[in-house]
């Protein structure tokens, strides 16, 4: 490990003690709610520059650790709720995540950002805000669940395919009746056409006589 | 040696509290949990005797959070500073990743300071553990609240000279009873710790 290395780990560690053995332990101070979404955001921006498996990971973790927070306002936590869930979900399935669910985390932070700032923001506006972001979440879900739909039974493929099958027997055998058919009145079209010419003869040998 | 779960993403190192009897080493982890308590889900775990000694020893995990993406889950553990209860001491120091001596300040344990000390290299040795090979151990010289009371304690320096002239080991002088450098001590034990991990890793 060279010195920098060491040195960028020994300052992460001493920040994540101290963090942890802070002094606010006893009574933690509130701390303001634009403050404490800025970790969650920057988590939310290096998501939107490249997403990996880490930034998915912070991402639960970050919304993990608000929400104690947020617990008495009903809205923000059900936001983050929303953001935990979609960021799980993008965690576990990876390059086979649904592609609207990136689009869903970033519609989801900005409505939590809105919430979590703008103090002025009406109680009827909230709430018509995050039942947009709920509407869309449902429907993501749905669109997920159709993906998961289970595929077509071995079962369910052999009965089409013999039902496929017989279409095609059938259709064949009909085919080969019909030619058969043909066959045989062309042969008799010929037959009257043989005894027609047969007649016209004869009747021409009887109008010369 | 610490278990490193790779896929996870998680390390879970062993820090063991050793020194003599009586010494302050359960005391030392009784802060650590009063200060940390709330904001951990484990609780500390005790097996003491009658007499209210430990018997075999004090337990205190708690998940200390991510480091450079790694979540790092530390375990404390004391171990009986009694002498008959060395196979004891033995079988907690199993797998230990990081140490702490805690030393008893009073002029009177100066000897028993000692024989702990020669006790722990002799324990760590038998798990092929040379201490002063760059393992990472952190002195204490605990009990310095005594002063106040006109006990005789023996001053830092001497301990120091005595203790720690050949590991050279960061060092606190400090109070279990009154939490003094309590918390700064085991920091400097899990960041020790981590740091000479990952120099053998690498």
């Amino acid at each position: 490990m060279n010195n920098q290395s060491r040195e960028n780990l020994v300052n992460d560690i001493e920040n994540r003690l101290n963090d942890f053995f802070s002094e606010d332990q006893a009574e933690p101070s509130p701390v303001p709610a634009r403050e404490s979404i800025e970790k969650l955001k920057s988590v939310v921006l290096s998501i939107d520059w490249e997403i990996d498996e880490t930034c998915l990971n912070d991402l639960v973790v970050e919304a993990d650790a608000l929400m104690p927070q947020f617990e008495n306002d009903r809205l923000a936590h059900t936001l983050l709720r929303m953001l935990k869930a979609v960021g799980g979900y993008m965690h576990k399935r990876q390059a086979r995540s649904h592609p609207d669910a990136i689009k869903r985390i970033m519609s989801v932070f900005a409505s939590l950002e809105k919430l979590a700032t703008d103090d002025q923001m009406e109680e009827a506006l909230r709430k018509k805000l995050v039942a947009k972001e709920i509407a869309a979440f449902k429907k993501l879900k749905e669109q997920i669940e159709l993906q998961r739909t289970p595929p077509v039974t071995p079962q369910a493929e052999s009965i089409d395919e013999a039902v496929g099958r017989d279409a095609y027997v059938e259709r064949s055998k009909f085919e080969q009746a019909m030619s058969a058919v043909e066959e045989r009145l062309n042969s008799q079209v010929t037959e009257l056409k043989a005894q027609l010419e047969a007649l016209q003869n004869e009747l021409d040998g009887l109008r010369s006589r | 040696m610490a278990v490193i779960h790779i896929r996870n993403k998680e390390v879970q190192i062993k820090i063991v509290y050793v020194g003599p009897g009586r010494g302050g080493k359960t005391t030392n982890l009784e802060y650590i949990f009063s200060k940390i308590r709330h904001r951990i889900l484990s609780d500390m775990v005790s097996i003491k005797t009658h007499g209210d000694r430990t018997l075999f020893f004090d337990f205190l995990p708690f998940d200390l959070g991510q480091i450079q993406g790694y979540r790092i889950k530390t375990q404390l553990y004391t171990v009986p500073g009694q002498v008959k209860y060395n196979a004891t001491r033995k079988l907690v120091l199993k797998g230990v990743d990081g140490i702490v001596f805690v030393a008893d300040s009073m002029e009177a344990m100066r000897e028993k300071n000692l024989a702990a000390l020669n006790n722990l290299e002799e324990n760590l040795r038998f798990y092929d553990i040379d201490m002063y090979a760059n393992f990472p151990i952190v002195m204490q010289y605990n009990k310095r609240d005594l002063a106040d009371s006109g006990i005789p304690l023996m001053d830092v320096q001497t301990m120091d000279e005595e203790l720690n002239g050949k590991l050279r080991a960061p060092a606190f002088a400090g109070s279990a009873v009154t939490g003094e450098n309590i918390i700064p001590t085991v920091k400097k034990a899990i960041s020790t710790t981590i740091v000479t991990l990952q120099d053998q890793l690498s």
